[in-house]
């Protein structure tokens, strides 16, 4: 397999330009960085660059809050730079304005929630036709609802069918077993719990409500609509928000993909003081163009390995990387 | 037919055995806080799933889940007795008998505290259909005569009645009606030995010297050098020690000397086989160890069915020790400890 020839380029220049030089040189993929302090005595005092890529997070923060809208990010044409302070600027302005709407929202599946539970609740016991809060309100009598396993009612009616005391009431009837409710004098009611309990009675708590259980049904599934109506105006709110904010975020999104990207090759430079030093390969037949972009970058200098006797050591490994990286592909 | 029925027995049982539950299982049962965890735990996670469908883990009570778990070895029991029949040995006669005494002596033990009527509350509702016995009307008993009444028409009764007439029989009468009880167990199991092959035979002489061996050896420590009681109880027919040997057993003078003597039986070898301190224990854990073993070697189904039944027992048994030790609040490590055939990571 034939090895296209490359050549070693050595560049340098001041630490403000190290981003304009990765961006017009690197990003495009042709560029194959090598770590510089390799290439370096160490008694020259450069160091590599340790630093935190603040990029990623910031990603992530964007991604989470389409997210939570429920909306997707899409590219755009326009390609522009952001720095990490104006990106997290922007998340908080976006986040704030949205934070509001998400409480009351919150609140509101919450009511919708109990209301879907307590409907549910009182669906096993539709056929009692009497008022439920009169009937938890007795002075004399415990009322509990709940529901007997199969295992328990064969031995209710067996033991205790007849017991004065008792009167239990299965208002629904499912293959595991009776929803009902029984009824026992409040004297007698910690002796008869203890009792229920023991035939595994699956107390429930009903919420409190006034009205027959399906007028009570009814309540709630009117005001799961109301729930609802104000669910959907806050998703309206919340869309008007998107659809101003949404060309920022998706900006500020593209710009920090590929901010990230960038910022990630900086460890491969050698730094001291205010100085960079880059190392890396490029195709010999693109050293012309190489060399042109980085003549519109200032105060850069760059040193490309002519000669074969200079190069041929690192083509040789180049090659041999290649070789590898080619098999693997 | 018999061959193609014993071979369905082989390969149910085995197939049974292999959802039994692991290591891990048991580990993450006794690492459990709370019962509704372990019966949570129970119905996502292991083959009980199907019998605990029934049941909301959030309510789960210490009866009910432990009614639900023998109903699960039931339903085993009937699965693999459905082939059993079809090849002439009729041991599901023997489970309905042992079922129906264990009801009987669990009634007997309410009866004995004084609360007669909480049996209703461990009463297995799902042998109705299978037992000789009304359930419920043991549920109703408040006294021996009673009991009595309610049992009248059954083999029971007669084994019973003349308890009627001992005096100071109160709160003794579990104590009293066992051995009265179990002896129709024994008695059963001689007439099955007519017909029964030597595997079974083998496994109910080893499972009767097994459960006989740590009674007498309990005696031993508690009462001394009192054999006439233990000799009484003692089926000669069903055991396989000599007479002699049982003689030897029988004539020791207390729990260390009988050790001392077992060790020079037939079940010597297996019992310094293992760690052990207390013979009850080891006993359970040599059992475990042989049904395994003669689960997966035997070729006689019945054999294979009845050691495949022991294993699962064991498991119910293990899950038991289990739900008391989280009821109690004991640490894993302590509950691992008093389980039986589970290797775990210490």
């Amino acid at each position: 397999m034939a090895v296209k020839k490359r050549k070693l380029v050595q560049i340098s220049g001041p630490m403000l330009q190290l981003d304009s030089f990765l961006q017009a040189c690197c990003a495009d993929g042709r560029f194959e960085p090598e770590q510089a302090m390799r290439y370096m005595s160490v008694s020259l005092g450069y160091a590599t660059l340790s630093e935190e890529n603040p990029y990623p997070a910031i990603v992530q923060h964007l991604e989470d809050l389409a997210g939570q809208i429920g909306q997707s990010l899409t590219p755009v044409v326009k390609n522009e730079e952001i720095t990490a302070d104006e990106a997290n600027h922007l998340i908080d302005e976006v986040s704030a304005q949205l934070h509001s709407l998400y409480t009351v929202r919150q609140e509101l599946l919450e009511q919708r929630k109990m209301c879907v539970e307590g409907a549910e609740r009182y669906s096993h016991f539709k056929v009692l036709n009497v008022n439920i809060e009169d009937v938890t309100n007795c002075e004399y009598v415990a009322v509990r609802f709940g529901f007997l396993p199969l295992v328990g009612y064969e031995k209710f009616m067996a033991q205790y069918a007849n017991d004065p005391y008792i009167l239990f009431m299965p208002c629904e009837e499912s293959a595991e077993g009776y929803w009902g409710v029984y009824f026992t004098p409040k004297q007698k009611q910690r002796e008869v719990d203890g009792i229920f309990s023991m035939l595994y009675f699956e107390r429930m708590i009903v919420p409190g409500a006034a009205g027959t259980p399906e007028e009570i049904i009814r309540n709630f599934e009117s005001n799961v609509q109301i729930l609802d109506q104000q669910l959907d105006e806050i998703s309206a709110q919340v869309s008007a928000i998107w659809q101003e904010q949404k060309e920022p975020i998706c900006r500020a999104y593209q710009a920090a993909q590929k901010q990230a990207e960038v910022f990630a090759l900086r460890r491969f430079a050698a730094c001291k003081g205010k100085i960079f030093v880059y190392v890396g390969w490029i195709p010999a037949a693109d050293e012309k163009q190489f060399t042109e972009r980085l003549e519109a970058i200032p105060n850069l200098r760059v040193v490309v390995k002519e000669s074969e006797k200079e190069s041929s050591h690192f083509s040789i490994i180049s090659a041999i990387k290649k070789r590898f990286s080619d098999r693997s592909a | 037919m018999a061959n193609k029925a014993s071979n369905a027995i082989l390969a149910k049982a085995r197939a049974m055995y292999g959802h039994r539950l692991t290591p891990e299982d048991y580990e993450a049962l006794a690492a459990c806080r709370t019962l509704p965890e372990v019966a949570s735990y129970l119905k996502n996670h292991t083959a009980y799933a199907q019998v605990l469908s029934q049941m909301n883990p959030a309510f789960a009570q210490r009866n009910r889940l432990e009614l639900e778990l023998h109903h699960e070895y039931f339903r085993k029991q009937a699965a693999l007795c459905r082939y059993e029949m079809s090849i002439g040995q009729d041991i599901y006669r023997l489970f309905i008998l042992q079922a129906d005494i264990q009801q009987l002596l669990t009634c007997l033990r309410y009866l004995d505290s004084g609360r007669p009527g909480d049996y209703l509350f461990v009463l297995p509702s799902f042998l109705q259909k299978h037992t000789q016995l009304n359930l419920y009307a043991l549920a109703s008993v408040t006294d021996f005569a009673s009991l009595l009444t309610a049992l009248e028409g059954t083999p029971y009764y007669s084994r019973l009645e003349p308890l009627a007439e001992l005096k100071d029989a109160t709160n003794r009468l579990t104590a009293l009606a066992a051995p009265a009880l179990n002896g129709m167990v024994y008695d059963e199991l001689i007439e099955l030995f007519k017909h029964a092959s030597k595997g079974m035979q083998d496994y109910y002489r080893r499972w009767y010297d097994l459960h006989m061996l740590p009674v007498v050896w309990r005696t031993k420590r508690m009462l001394g050098s009192h054999a006439q009681e233990s000799q009484k109880r003692l089926r000669l027919g069903i055991t396989a020690l000599p007479v002699k040997t049982w003689n030897d057993l029988l004539q020791a003078e207390d729990g260390d000397a009988f050790v001392e003597e077992l060790m020079r039986t037939r079940y010597g070898k297996e019992f310094r086989s293992i760690e052990w301190t207390r013979l009850d224990e080891a006993a359970g854990q040599l059992q475990f160890m042989w049904c395994e073993k003669n689960l997966r070697f035997s070729t006689d189904p019945v054999v294979v069915l009845l050691c495949y039944l022991e294993l699962a027992k064991n498991e119910i048994t293990n899950i038991t020790h289990i739900i008391e030790g989280v009821r109690y609040g004991l640490p894993k490590e302590q509950i691992l400890d008093t389980l039986i055939g589970v290797d775990y990571a210490a």
